[in-house]
């Protein structure tokens, strides 16, 4: 047939069929078979380079740089269990007692979640001699870490002053041999441990909409690594009172003893301030002379916030960046004193003080100028008055101590309190208190920073975690867990020092400037950039995939058939 | 002792303001932010700044104010009156007055800023002034108003934040206790879009306008030829114009100023995530600044030479 066809072509026909016809020289690329096989082949060199090299390539230059965090120490976290171990000396003259006192209060301390104590006894001779409490102690008592107790019993009540437990500015707990066990319990979780008022703090922090902190707790300011302290006098009308006051010295030596005995705790900066023609915003009212009081003003509670929100603006206490702590002394003109602060049900606050503080901010004392002054026809004006130093400092020290966290002791039947005068205004213990909750404190703080940042993290896949802020989250953690080691073993200091740093490692890692997350990538967005620019190109490669597999599908079946 | 028993009750009045000692705030911010430029945008300058005079003359003291201005219009070369931004045609009120301080400026005011201001994610040497430190015991009022759309809000006529990234950095602020409650208060076109993503709890929400819906500016002045104040606001400002820090008004009270026949934008409010009775919150709870006060009854006794050696003895 072939030759036949050749017969009526030209040269070039006759060339080509007879290239046609035989077998052996055939053009690859007219074949269909092979063309076939090298499309095939091509198609799938381009799957191979798009989908098995390029996709990976792509996610890979895309990553976002990210430090591998601990997660599963930090969700640990959730179930801490802290507890803190006390350790508890009695010394008695009797060995019976010493040992019930011990199995008493062991199984009183059983109910408390958090507290967990370890009593040591120790019978001594010679205790029935003593005639003064200074003589107990110098025999008696050796000196105590932070956070460990000493319960003294004494011979007598008469050394109590007759009340059966006597508190007084050491880590002794004095009491009388009739004293049973759960009065100093009562006296240990009331005053010295508080265990109820901890546990709410930390219950309060963790879930904050079914919990509210108490009246401690929100007056407390919050923890920090330094404060400031500002002490502003004023003077409202300088041409009327001439105010003879070294607001620096009495500042100096006054606060700055009391804060030494806090720097443990934190860092202060102690500031004071003259500030002049700055009056209260209020209108007190004028009361006329009684039987009992001279004529005098009145300003009543209702009105008292208002005198801080104008104050405030003057005060210049926003410099810094640290939390500031405001003790304000106004000493009104003798048009306007004195002045005296009523409460609501109209009655006068305090006999001796007007003064009032503001939760976490402050304090307002007004210093009336003395009466003599004011009512001496004689004296010219500027009147000089000399500011009764010691008085506003008393009051200043009070305010204060609530304000850092000491919290009010409330009055237990026949327990005395003595405070230290001379131990600088804070008991040791109340000290042990203070390294208590703002261990606690910074301990739940960086729980849940560290908490809801590894929530942040893994929920949001395209935020750069760099080097810095996964040092800190590992040091936060690292801290954390040191914490409670630490206090399970009763070594509060050293606790107190880890907690600061697990607390300053959490809120650097949290605030880092470096954690936004890439805002102009959001998901839908990315998606809406890549798709226009790949999707074209891949479809090709897709389809391709179905010839790929049906071509070596039929090359099976080819073979199937060859092979019968 | 007891003291002096002086009865002086009738002499004071007896508000209706419940303990200030509750468990609730102990102090008031507010960041308030206008986001779009150009002079025909004056009237959202002079939103901004009439919200600052209110917030400012009711007591919250400017080191706790945030007030972000994108575009300067005091001193803007097409500004007749200069210095001066008026938020009514009748030139009442000079909103910018002499002491006014704004934190953010100009091109300042970005998204990523806003956002790092809210989470607390500033650069280290970024000034106090610029900086919102709250804690959990702070009340926070936060105010947009410019132009916005379903779900957006455009800053700086260039880039715009959207509602879920408004809502992750309201949640952020919530994970490190940065607020005890907010008042979110917005005043764009389909404003209420802007509020729907939020899953914080304790914010209360209003909007000036429902989705699909646009908010409107209230009049023009003709001596500037441009709008002056928008709807909503100029009720809004209508309505705390007459509160004093001493009121008795009601938060809901103020979510119900501004209705449909006068704002022909349907206010939107959300509630939904705020646990007390808007009826039942005091205006100054977020407007004003009242601290809560304690009176203090004792003091310590401090002898007049201070000693510093430690004693032994009791």
């Amino acid at each position: 047939m072939a030759v036949s066809v050749a017969k009526t072509e030209t040269e070039e026909a006759k060339f080509i069929s007879s290239q046609l016809t035989s077998n052996e020289q055939k053009p690859p690329h007219c074949d269909p078979g092979e063309t076939e096989k090298h499309r095939i082949a091509a198609a799938i060199a381009f799957v191979t380079i798009m989908i098995v090299v390029g996709l990976p390539l792509w996610w890979k230059t895309t990553e976002v740089y990210r430090v591998w965090l601990p997660y599963s120490r930090i969700e640990a976290l959730n179930d801490l269990d802290i507890q803190m171990e006390l350790k508890l000396f009695i010394v008695v003259s009797d060995e019976v007692r010493g040992a019930q006192l011990s199995n008493d209060l062991q199984k009183l301390f059983n109910d408390s979640v958090m507290f967990r104590v370890n009593i040591s006894v120790e019978n001594v001779r010679g205790l029935d001699n003593v005639v003064t409490l200074a003589d107990l102690e110098s025999k008696f008592v050796k000196s105590v870490r932070t956070g460990e107790i000493i319960l003294l019993q004494v011979p007598d009540s008469s050394l109590l002053s007759y009340n059966k437990i006597l508190v007084g500015p050491k880590r002794i707990i004095y009491f009388t041999p009739d004293t049973e066990a759960s009065r100093l319990y009562e006296v240990l979780q009331k005053w010295w441990l508080r265990e109820a008022s901890l546990t709410r703090m930390m219950n309060a922090m963790i879930t904050p909409t079914e919990v509210d902190q108490d009246v401690s707790g929100r007056r407390r300011v919050p923890a920090a690594k330094e404060y400031d302290i500002l002490v502003t006098a004023i003077n409202p009308d300088p041409e009327k009172l001439d105010l003879k006051w070294d607001l620096a010295k009495t500042v100096q030596d006054f606060l700055e003893p009391f804060l030494s005995k806090l720097s443990s705790l934190a860092a202060y900066r102690v500031k004071s301030q003259w500030l002049y023609f700055v009056s209260l915003e209020v209108h007190p009212k004028l009361v006329t002379q009684t039987a009992t009081m001279g004529q005098h003003y009145a300003l009543a509670e209702e009105l008292l916030p208002h005198i801080i929100t104008p104050l405030e603006k003057k005060l210049a206490s926003h410099i810094s960046q640290n939390r500031c702590l405001n003790f304000v002394v106004y000493v009104p003109p003798c048009s306007t004193a004195p002045l005296h602060i009523y409460k609501k049900q109209g009655k006068r606050a305090a006999v001796t003080m007007d003064a009032f503080l503001s939760p976490r901010w402050g304090g307002i004392i007004i210093h009336n100028p003395p009466s003599d002054v004011c009512s001496n026809g004689s004296l010219v004006e500027p009147l000089e008055v000399h500011v009764d130093s010691p008085a506003i400092v008393g009051i200043i020290f009070e305010q204060l101590r609530l304000l850092l966290g000491i919290p009010k002791h409330e009055e237990i039947q026949q327990v005395a309190f003595i405070s230290g005068a001379r131990h600088h205004h804070i008991s040791e213990w109340e000290l042990d208190f203070l390294f208590r909750v703002r261990t606690l404190e910074q301990l739940t703080s960086a729980k849940i920073t560290l908490l809801s940042l590894s929530q942040l993290l893994g929920e949001i896949s395209n935020i750069v975690i760099n080097d810095d802020v996964g040092k800190s989250i590992y040091e936060a953690v690292d801290q954390v867990e040191n914490v409670v080691k630490l206090l399970k073993v009763g070594l509060l200091e050293d606790a107190f020092t880890a907690s600061k740093k697990a607390f300053l490692s959490s809120e650097s890692a949290f605030t880092n400037p470096s954690l936004l997350a890439l805002l102009y990538f959001p998901d839908d967005q990315k998606y809406a950039v890549y798709i226009p620019l790949f999707l074209p190109v891949m479809i090709p490669v897709f389809m391709s995939l179905k010839n790929i597999y049906r071509f070596f599908k039929k090359s099976k079946q080819d073979e199937k058939l060859k092979g019968e | 002792m007891q003291g002096e028993i002086v009865e002086l009750s009738h002499l004071f009045k007896q508000t209706s303001v419940s303990d200030t000692a509750r468990a609730g705030h102990t102090n008031n911010w507010a960041v308030l932010v206008d986001t779009s430029r150009f002079w025909f945008n004056y009237r959202h300058v002079a939103n901004v700044l009439s919200m600052y005079r209110s917030v400012k003359r009711l007591g919250i003291p400017d080191s706790q104010i945030i007030l972000m201005v994108a575009d300067d219009m005091a001193c803007n070369p097409r500004n007749p009156r200069p210095a001066t931004v008026f938020n009514n045609a009748n030139q009442h009120i000079n909103v910018y007055g002499d002491d006014v301080e704004v934190d953010y400026r100009g091109y300042e005011v970005t998204v990523e800023n806003f956002v790092r201001l809210l989470t607390g994610r500033l650069p280290p040497g970024t000034p106090r002034s610029k900086q919102l430190l709250t804690d959990e015991g702070s009340n926070v009022l936060v105010y947009l108003t410019g132009h916005g759309g379903d779900g957006f809000l455009k800053f700086q006529d260039s880039e715009e934040v959207t509602s879920q990234e408004l809502a992750d950095a309201l949640e952020q602020m919530w994970q490190k206790r940065r607020y005890h409650e907010i008042f979110f208060m917005i005043d764009t076109c389909q404003a209420a879009s802007m509020y729907e993503k939020f899953y914080s709890p304790n914010i209360l929400a209003v909007a000036s306008s429902l989705v699909g819906e646009d908010s409107l500016s209230h009049h023009v002045d003709p001596a500037i030829g441009v709008y002056i104040i928008d709807r909503y606001t100029y009720y809004a400002l209508d309505f705390l114009e007459r509160v004093e820090p001493d009121s008795s008004k009601t938060m809901g009270e103020f979510l119900a100023v501004c209705p449909k026949r006068v704002c022909i934008s349907t206010v939107g409010v959300r509630k939904d995530l705020f646990r007390r009775d808007p009826y039942k919150v005091p205006i100054t709870d977020f407007f004003g600044s009242l601290r809560p006060v304690e009176l203090t009854t004792t003091a310590l006794n401090v002898s007049t030479i201070p000693t510093e050696r430690e004693d032994t003895e009791m």
